[in-house]
């Protein structure tokens, strides 16, 4: 059986230039990892679906049981490359098309790729 | 429903630019009122409209003598008063002072002074808990993990004696501010079920800004927001 997901519409707060997504997904790995471990990390299934810092926002993917581990991972998280931000979660949901939905400033062209016709 | 964060301290560099920046942070992340910690009065430019300002102040006293005296002489200067006591006596004690309005829980050492004896009495005379959640952003490594622990065994006390838990940010700077549904899953961490959780960040705040109100009015609120 197919694991159900959610996807988190996440508005990144800052004043400054956000890092590079690879930078971005590290620090977020990292603290993953501080905080649960290897097996945590493991069963909470994340995933960067995607990333866009002019936009200031980003979609990640967790195990639908595993929201409330991730967002508190992500709440304690203060800074990245230096850079002081805040984390707000803005939405969740069990669709990418939906969890765009919640970002104002962005389209969902730019996440959901188009469905392939057979 | 309107949403609080309790504890909001003013930045270290003080300035209009960071306390602007502060306070529309505040109103960004969806929180209708918010209580800053300061012993003296201060006075804000710029505050929006919409924002709730309370002004509260953390006292720690040395010893549970003379508690109630220094009590009634900060009571009069802030519309919220908060016992951070370290030492279970001062808990015991800030616990019966109906003018007290909340407990503070913040470092490793007041959550290891918290057992069944402690919450039950808090319990029992009905006064609110805050569990300030800022430690968990600012500590890392072996004091966080420490941390952790420490707060799981309390609040297994505090949860078991039905205690009113508020949560809090205890923000210092504009980046340690989070969304209340945030704060709600960083008590995750502390073993917060998420029911208590839920409670403590919308319902235990509300209760305690409007039992506020009849006495709030009689201060002098205008000093705190300048037009």
């Amino acid at each position: 059986m197919r694991p159900r997901q959610r996807y988190l519409a996440v508005q990144i707060h800052t004043s400054h230039k956000l890092p590079p997504e690879s930078n971005f997904r590290n620090a977020i790995w990292q603290q993953l990892q501080a905080l649960y471990g290897e097996l945590g990390v493991s069963r909470i299934g994340f995933w960067l679906t995607s990333y866009h810092p002019k936009e200031q926002s980003a979609i990640i993917r967790c195990q639908h049981t595993q929201v409330r581990p991730l967002r508190a991972a992500l709440a304690t998280i203060t800074e990245i490359n230096s850079i002081p931000l805040i984390f707000h979660i803005v939405g969740i949901s069990g669709t990418i098309r939906k969890a765009v939905a919640h970002l104002p400033k962005l389209n969902a062209q730019d996440v959901v790729r188009p469905r392939k016709h057979r | 429903m309107r949403t609080y964060d309790l504890h909001v301290r003013l930045p270290s560099k003080n300035t209009e630019m960071e306390v602007d920046r502060l306070l529309k942070q505040v109103s960004t992340l969806g929180f209708d009122g918010l209580a800053i910690d300061s012993l003296k009065p201060f006075s804000i430019k710029n505050c929006p409209e919409s924002l709730e300002l309370l002004h509260r102040f953390t006292f720690s006293p040395r010893s549970a003598s003379r508690l109630r005296f220094h009590v009634n002489k900060h009571l009069k200067q802030v519309d919220l008063l908060i016992i951070h006591g370290r030492t279970k006596p001062i808990w015991l004690a800030a616990a019966q002072i109906p003018d007290v309005h909340m407990i503070l829980l913040k470092e490793i050492e007041d959550f290891q002074v918290i057992d069944s004896q402690v919450a039950r009495t808090i319990a029992k005379h009905g006064k609110p808990i805050e569990i300030c959640l800022h430690r968990l952003l600012t500590h890392t490594g072996s004091l966080r993990s420490r941390l952790i622990r420490v707060m799981h065994t309390a609040l297994d006390h505090i949860v078991r004696a039905d205690c009113k838990l508020i949560l809090t940010s205890g923000a210092t700077h504009s980046c340690e501010l989070r969304a209340s549904k945030d704060l709600e899953a960083l008590s995750y961490l502390a073993s917060v079920p998420e029911e208590t959780a839920k409670m403590a960040m919308n319902q235990g705040p509300r209760d305690l800004v409007s039992s506020l109100q009849p006495s709030r009015g009689q201060k002098k609120t205008s000093s705190r927001r300048e037009s």
